[in-house]
């Protein structure tokens, strides 16, 4: 170790202040160097003089003035309403309760919640990918299909909600204002489709055909045939398969009155 | 609880502590701060008794003039009897009274003005309180410690306010390193780097006072 770097360890070397490898190799230093040792010397004297610093002891009326200080503080205190105070008397405040877990806390309740409103604003944002379209169909043809139209959902604006739309479901027990409404609404959302596309798509005349029947004419039908229709989206991956029930009327037209996926 | 308090007063003075060895007693004193916390100011009394030399000597060498070493230590006791009920029992006593300490010194040090601290280094009160601290048998030997009491205590207001408690702690007050970190809430190497630089200091001026009195002295 050079001297340089001696002279800078020893106000440190003096008290210890050093890791032990280094106090050894300052140590193995003024051994060998004169001019380090007396340098050292010098700094033990100083050293001693300020360990050896005595304080003056305190006054004898320096107690009874703090003890009287303390007490008209005890009085004014126990005058002063403090919330803090009460709230500290009265509530046993948990042993991990400390600045920073008061501060933790409601950082990471903030976290949890910015990340819940960004998984719900996720999940019910548009489709964005086909994946989402594909199970998207899955799910509303199988369970919600029937409610889609009357529910008057905010379809996507792009080609696939062609097999979304579908024509209005009528059971014999079906009133006329729900027809009705099931029926203007899907005529509403089929209208631009049907200008746009000519996939082969139920038509409105056999939903207006439903809309006029009587369920007392359903009920009368005769013969009856199940139909197996399908329907090709622009996705590839996404058929849509329905069957129906195919009664024949009085004059012969085919009405369709219950579809199932 | 008057006789708890009595009690425990009685054991520290047979023990005949002085309160920087009071690791046996500290159990006695956990208990006069629990009764303290609870309103007794009996107790409050006992634990004055205790520290105020202690608390006063810091505050001197912080400060190093009398008056403001009083005015400080008064306001720490203020100050640990206002927030008692906030310290834990299961935590150093004596870590957090130096914390209160450095920071009333602190509050007296801008309350005056650093302006007048400088002033007042050679004044005669700082004379006559190191006077009161040597005997007057040797007249020899208290003349020179009275030279070396004032040497040091210049030296110290050569110092930063940072360097000056840290080495207050440390080399005076006897502390280790990790206990001045925790109490001027520093890390270790930044309290060493403190130390190392005030050492520095005080031996460069004790050295010009020296060269100076020699060159006074061949005159």
């Amino acid at each position: 170790m050079r001297c340089r770097k001696v002279e800078k360890m020893l106000p440190l070397y003096i008290e210890q202040d050093l890791s032990a490898q280094k106090q050894k190799e300052v140590r193995d230093h003024l051994n060998l160097c004169p001019e380090c040792y007396g340098l050292f010397e010098e700094f033990s004297y100083t050293q001693k003089l300020v360990r050896t610093f005595q304080a003056p002891s305190v006054d004898e009326n320096f107690f009874n003035q703090v003890s009287q200080a303390v007490r008209r503080e005890s009085v004014q205190s126990s005058r002063r309403f403090s919330l803090i105070d009460y709230l500290r008397i009265n509530w046993t405040i948990p042993e991990w309760f400390t600045p920073k877990t008061a501060l933790v806390i409601p950082v990471a309740l903030l976290i949890v919640l910015v990340s819940l409103s960004s998984w719900r604003t996720w999940t019910s944002a548009p489709y964005s990918n086909k994946e989402s379209i594909s199970q998207s169909h899955t799910t509303v043809h199988k369970e919600e299909a029937p409610n889609i139209i009357s529910k008057n959902i905010e379809l996507p604006k792009n080609v696939e909600q062609h097999s979304l739309v579908e024509p209005p479901i009528y059971h014999s027990h079906t009133n006329r204002a729900e027809k009705s409404r099931a029926l203007t609404t899907y005529t509403t959302l089929r209208e631009p489709l049907d200008r746009e596309d000519s996939m082969d798509l139920p038509t409105l005349e056999t939903a207006g055909f439903i809309e006029e029947e009587e369920p007392s004419t359903m009920i009368s039908m005769e013969s009856e045939e199940i139909v197996k229709s399908e329907l090709q989206t622009t996705d590839p991956e996404v058929h849509i398969i329905w069957f129906s029930s195919k009664q024949v009327d009085l004059d012969g037209t085919p009405e369709s009155e219950e579809v199932s996926f | 609880m008057m006789s708890n308090v009595a009690e425990i007063v009685l054991t520290i003075d047979n023990l005949n502590l002085d309160p920087h060895s009071v690791d046996n007693t500290s159990q006695s004193i956990t208990h006069l701060i629990k009764l303290a916390q609870a309103g007794d100011l009996t107790a409050f009394d006992q634990l004055i008794i205790l520290y105020q030399n202690r608390v006063f000597a810091t505050a001197w060498r912080l400060l190093g003039d009398k008056e403001d070493a009083r005015d400080a230590s008064q306001e720490v006791f203020l100050r640990v009897f206002k927030y008692l009920a906030t310290f834990k029992t299961d935590k150093d006593f004596s870590a957090w009274l130096y914390r209160i300490i450095i920071n009333a010194c602190r509050d007296q040090v801008r309350k005056r003005g650093s302006k007048e601290r400088m002033v007042s280094i050679d004044s005669d009160r700082d004379i006559e309180t190191l006077d009161s601290l040597v005997s007057h048998e040797d007249l020899e030997a208290s003349i020179i410690k009275s030279q070396e009491q004032m040497m040091v205590l210049r030296a110290l207001k050569t110092l930063s306010e940072k360097e000056r408690a840290a080495i207050v702690l440390r080399d005076m007050e006897g502390l280790s390193t990790s206990e001045v970190a925790e109490i001027l809430g520093s890390s270790q190497s930044t309290v060493r780097s403190q130390i190392c630089s005030a050492r520095i200091k005080i031996k460069e001026f004790c050295d010009y006072l020296f060269a100076t009195q020699n060159k006074a002295g061949k005159r």
